[in-house]
């Protein structure tokens, strides 16, 4: 599923204009990404976790030049799905290649 | 993990941002989890703009080991959710450490590492440049110290002139001929003059990673001059950005240095610009015309006439639209 069909699916149930939906989800993600700037989880309630972490710089191997190096720290985005999300898609298999 | 924002102070947040009322934020956050999990379910991805991509992957039933009662059982095939964030995401959240670059890790023995935690290895970079500087300075102390000795002991050889008979007199030139041979050495010219004017010409073996830019380069001293031995190597080469390996090309000297090229110079210059020219539009390369702007801004009209038939007219309107161009006939 794709943004423009789940826009759609949205204003169908919540009875709202598209453009409406596209806005508000447009501006929600803006907060999510600012909450998550700020080094603030969330979550979303039947769907997970939202959240940011830090790798640790590590070091690492490269087999084609044959060398190690030192691979810088990474700071991440994280999501875990809630137990209901994932109690609803954990048996049906689903080819979405 | 990081501290959490409760779902309502979420909800506050963009409900204050947006202007809309709490509740419709509240359903909407609701609704879209309950609308991505039928998409999961249905395409087995889902997309959300500004956050990204949910997957779902299979996971093969494996053997497992029932943690209660020790007895071995098979752990049922099932679904996992991946989330990939989308690039901007990903990058403006990891902005602070993007300036960072992997390292590599020269030694891998046990002292290589224990050594970078020392102070010399965090500031080797810094260490090796205050050390190119001491060198430098070392040598060009040397080097006005020689040069102090050099016209300190050249005054000698005077007195020793005005001396009789003591020694024969051609003998004294060449002894201070060697004298000053020994002592212009260690000065350090090769640091502070601009690089030599280079060989004078001869044939050149093309080479893995050779252009003509490099030969040109390394013959002349001045890449730009490039076209001057593309000019003599016409028959052999088709497309000057494409040497073939272990084809011999000649480059031709110059009569002059570079920047005192004599007018037979500049003149095979314009030639070999034409020639790139000539080149660049069979090949329909667009950089064509500027070889022609070039070759026409040395103001050598006579070579251009040479040329007359074989410059496409429009080549010839584009270079006359460059600003600042001497007019063409």
């Amino acid at each position: 599923m794709n943004n423009s069909e789940l826009i759609r699916r949205l204003s169908e149930r919540l009875r709202l204009s598209q453009r409406e939906i596209r806005r508000l989800l447009k501006r929600s993600t803006e907060i999510f990404k600012k909450t998550l700037d700020e080094g603030l989880s969330f979550t979303i309630p039947e769907f997970g976790t939202f959240g940011t972490h830090v790798r640790q710089k590590r070091k690492a191997y490269n087999p084609h030049r044959k060398r190690f190096m030192m691979l810088p720290p990474k700071r991440v985005v994280s999501f875990h799905p809630g137990s209901a999300l994932k109690g609803h898609v954990k048996s049906q298999r689903v080819d979405n290649e | 993990m990081s501290s959490k924002v409760t779902f309502s102070d979420l909800v506050g947040r963009i409900a204050e941002e947006t202007g809309a009322s709490k509740r419709v934020i509240h359903d909407l956050l609701k609704e879209t989890a309950v609308v991505a999990q039928e998409g999961l379910l249905r395409d087995g991805r889902l997309s959300i703009a500004g956050v990204g991509i949910f997957k779902l992957k299979w996971r093969d039933a494996r053997p497992g080991i029932n943690p209660q009662t020790g007895e071995p059982m098979e752990i049922p095939g099932q679904n996992r959710v991946h989330f990939k964030p989308e690039a901007a995401l990903r990058t403006f959240i990891n902005r602070k450490y993007e300036h960072i670059k992997p390292e590599i890790i020269r030694n891998d023995s046990k002292p290589a590492l224990k050594s970078k935690d020392s102070f010399f290895w965090r500031r080797r970079s810094a260490l090796g440049w205050t050390a190119a500087l001491l060198a430098f300075l070392l040598l060009m102390l040397v080097g006005v110290f020689s040069l102090f000795q050099q016209s300190y002991q050249r005054a000698p050889p005077v007195g020793e002139v005005a001396q009789p008979e003591a020694t024969p007199r051609y003998r004294i030139p060449v002894e201070e001929l060697t004298e000053k041979k020994e002592q212009i050495q260690p000065i350090p010219q090769p640091d502070l003059s601009p690089p030599s004017a280079g060989k004078p010409g001869g044939v050149h073996n093309i080479r893995q990673g050779d252009s003509f830019w490099t030969i040109a380069k390394a013959f002349y001293a001045d890449p730009y001059l490039w076209p001057n031995i593309f000019r003599v190597n016409v028959e052999v080469v088709d497309n000057p950005d494409a040497l073939e390996v272990s084809t011999t090309i000649h480059v031709p000297p110059l009569e002059g240095t570079v920047g005192r090229l004599s007018q037979k110079d500049i003149m095979n210059i314009i030639d070999g610009y034409m020639q790139a020219y000539l080149a660049y539009r069979r090949l329909n390369k667009t950089n064509a015309p500027y070889y022609l702007w070039v070759a026409k801004q040395y103001n050598v009209p006579e070579v251009l006439d040479r040329y007359k038939d074989k410059i496409h007219a429009s080549d010839r309107d584009f270079i006359l639209r460059i600003k600042g161009s001497a007019r063409i006939k």
